[in-house]
């Protein structure tokens, strides 16, 4: 059995979706925390690239970007899967994953203020509409009666996004004007894999606080 | 049972072109649907509706919408001429470029191009960065897929094809032979490719395209 191990950092969403995918298929791992304010050499030896965590070690050969890792976990360790078998179906899942992924308007809505937040909170809502009537329509998961790989790739918003806008002071996800994803969240939050693996709210918290403010002071002239 | 393939693109988009290089390695028959962005037809409008852009693969009446999402359903459901390889550590190398190409390489190489002032200035150093990592990746392989193209040379048909035409329109010289020569030598190779060739937008017609929207964006 070839070892696995996972760099990450305990404030990372993305780290975190590696974590809730390797739990449900039950893999051992071996965890090892980056202090991403220090990079470590092996750090910057497996990940060259982008020189960021989530890494997955497999057998001493390693693998970055998140959505790449989820993919070769899926391919790797077939038990419970996270993606339908059936290739259309594969395909509509991996529209949705991609969905909403790596918009400025998230960095926006975070670094802003004013009109240009408004601007992009209108956007994120935008998105969020579209992913919970046409993405997630009347399902209790992305993934049908159990989470998959589009629930976890949305994972992030609860806690994450939920962070963020208590930050920034702006709410965009109300249950009000979006009740299907409220629920989602709801139900996401309770499956034990996730429940079991989540950072600590308040710290989290704490941490995007200081991101902001030191972003806000680096920009400010 | 009869197959339906139908294709909905734009002659100039190096994204509609990629999933019609894709369906020629396959051999798989289809129809091509040529849209017009300012003025999108209702089909386009039903099977895209989140966001209303080409290319759209439809098999058999069920559309698929993204690039690399309609790649990777072609090479799952017509097998031979792999075009992602077998391995699972293979593919997941495969997509981390493809990703790579697409979210890093080409808004830098096109903003390198478009933008102004310090945004340009900015965009250009990020280029030069993403070509070098391109050229280092490369190492001694004929193409990023290794003896045969895969999706990641199809992905960076960008780089080998669009960019040089962009390259001309704008006078910036970024990729060149004295900067990254294996590249330039693996763009000279993917571009040849009889798959490739036959299934790349007219060059005149794409340096024409671009001149005059250069031209417009210099006014």
């Amino acid at each position: 059995m070839e070892e696995v191990k996972l760099h990450g950092f305990w404030a990372s969403p993305f780290s975190h979706k590696v974590i809730w995918a390797l739990k449900l298929k039950g893999v051992e791992y071996e965890y090892i925390e980056e202090d991403i304010t220090n990079k470590s050499e092996l750090l910057l030896k497996y990940n060259p690239v982008y020189k960021k965590i989530p890494i997955l070690v497999h057998g001493g050969k390693p693998i970055a970007e998140s959505t790449v890792i989820l993919e070769y976990i899926e391919e790797t360790w077939p038990q419970n899967p996270l993606l339908p078998t059936d290739a259309y179906q594969k395909a509509i899942a991996r529209f949705w994953i991609q969905f909403g992924a790596y918009e400025p308007y998230f960095r926006k809505f975070f670094h802003a203020s004013g009109e240009e937040q408004e601007k992009a909170a209108k956007e994120i809502f935008g998105m969020l509409k579209i992913l919970e009537e046409q993405g997630l329509g009347d399902k209790k998961f992305f993934g049908g009666d159990s989470i998959n790989l589009v629930d976890i790739a949305h994972g992030w918003l609860p806690l994450w996004f939920g962070s963020i806008e208590e930050a920034v002071g702006v709410k965009v996800m109300e249950s009000t004007t979006l009740p299907r994803l409220h629920a989602w969240i709801q139900n996401f939050m309770e499956v034990d894999v996730i429940k079991e693996n989540l950072p600590d709210r308040e710290k989290v918290l704490v941490h995007v606080k200081k991101v902001r403010e030191k972003f806000v002071a680096n920009h400010s002239n | 049972m009869a197959e339906e393939v139908k294709l909905f693109g734009v002659w100039g988009s190096p994204f509609s072109r990629r999933v019609e290089i894709a369906l020629k390695i396959k051999g798989v028959e289809y129809e091509y649907i040529e849209e017009d962005l300012a003025n999108k037809s209702p089909l386009l409008l039903k099977y895209n509706p989140v966001h209303k852009k080409v290319p759209v693969l439809v098999h058999n009446g069920k559309p698929i919408a993204e690039s690399v999402v309609i790649i990777e359903y072609i090479d799952e459901t017509w097998k031979h001429n792999p075009i992602l390889p077998q391995d699972p550590y293979e593919r997941a190398l495969t997509r981390f470029w493809a990703k790579f190409i697409d979210e890093k390489c080409l808004p830098a190489l096109w903003n390198s191009t478009w933008s102004k002032g310090k945004d340009r200035e900015a965009a250009i150093e990020e280029a030069s960065q993403h070509l070098n990592t391109l050229e280092n990746e490369l190492k001694d392989k004929k193409f990023f897929g290794g003896e045969e193209i895969g999706l990641v040379d199809i992905v960076a048909s960008f780089v080998g094809f669009w960019f040089g035409a962009l390259q001309e329109v704008s006078g910036l010289e970024l990729l060149t032979e004295e900067k990254v020569p294996k590249l330039c030598k693996w763009s000279y190779e993917v571009v040849n490719q009889s798959v490739i060739k036959e299934n790349l937008p007219s060059r005149d017609k794409l340096i024409a395209y671009f001149s005059a929207r250069f031209a417009d964006a210099s006014k």
